[in-house]
């Protein structure tokens, strides 16, 4: 039984109150994985109450994990550029905007050359947001 | 508080991994569900999201809401290509994206689907719904037969 309640607590907390998540790629530079010579990956520490996407708890200029619209099993680091019913310039289409709908949001790499983000893909819905980055704890020099 | 909260992280990753009992509520999956009252199981085993098939029943979060989750049937997987009103005279057809699924109400006059949202990410997928269990009784998982479509180039 002792167990059983542990495993439980664990997996609940790790899937809505705090859990840990390496970062791949350089599209967050230099915010996350700073290193250009890519010799480690930070590992972050996320904030799981935000999962779901209420809007009131999220705010523009957050990253956030998500998982991919394309791929169920891939989780995206990103920044949040724009919230339900912001207007937005895409980069490259200086004469156009997007509205974002209704239960949506706009999310941009750092790092705009090496990043496939809303650019790309356009508004994705807020249900897909998995946390709030907090900070990198590892390597442990990114923690100080 | 010692034991109820260990008590309450159990029947939470219950729900998130095994499968939840929920009521359903609204007219877009009438005639298949009533408008309200109907009991559906709804299973989460690791592996769920293969098991779905064109025809099953899913829970998802709507696009629109986050809040807010819907009961519609699976029309398309990734990768197909499906004609999204075949009794209009001039015929749309959609290509589902990798990662997205086709989702309809059974009450086409009566549904925000799919048909409004577009292809919705299999990411919002909340559950497979494997039978209603009250008021009567029956399974909902998938039976339906693919017949492969004729496309003809306009």
């Amino acid at each position: 039984v002792g167990t059983v309640a542990a495993v439980s607590v664990g997996i609940f907390l790790t899937d809505n109150v705090l859990s840990l998540q390496m970062i791949s790629g350089r599209s967050m530079q230099p915010a996350l994985n700073p290193d250009s010579n890519r010799l480690w990956r930070d590992v972050v520490l996320v904030n799981r109450m935000v999962k779901g996407g209420m809007t009131s708890r999220l705010s523009r200029g957050d990253i956030v994990t998500f998982t991919s619209p394309f791929d169920p099993n891939r989780c995206i680091v990103k920044r949040i550029v724009a919230l339900p019913h912001d207007c937005v310039v895409p980069l490259g289409k200086p004469d156009s905007f997007v509205r974002i709908p209704m239960g949506h949001f706009w999310v941009e790499g750092d790092e705009s050359f090496h990043s496939n983000d809303s650019n790309s893909f356009g508004p994705i819905p807020l249900a897909l947001v998995g946390g709030r980055v907090i900070r990198p704890i590892w390597p442990p020099s990114r923690f100080g | 508080m010692l034991i109820a909260f260990p008590t309450a992280c159990f029947i939470h990753t219950v729900f998130d991994y095994v499968g939840e009992i929920s009521m359903a509520m609204g007219p877009s999956m009438l005639p298949t569900l009533n408008m309200a009252g109907d009991i559906l199981l709804i299973e989460r085993l690791p592996g769920w999201r293969d098991r779905v098939r064109v025809g099953d029943l899913v829970v998802f979060v709507s696009p629109a809401n986050p809040a807010r989750r819907a009961t519609k049937r699976v029309l398309g997987q990734p990768g197909d290509t499906l004609c999204v009103d075949p009794t209009k005279d001039k015929l749309a057809y959609v290509q589902i994206p990798r990662g997205h699924v086709w989702l309809q109400g059974d009450n086409y006059t009566n549904s925000t689907d799919s048909r409004i949202h577009g292809p919705i990410p299999q990411a919002m997928l909340r559950g497979r719904v494997l039978a209603c269990l009250w008021p009567s009784p029956r399974t909902l998982s998938s039976n339906t037969e693919i017949i492969p479509g004729h496309f003809t180039d306009n």
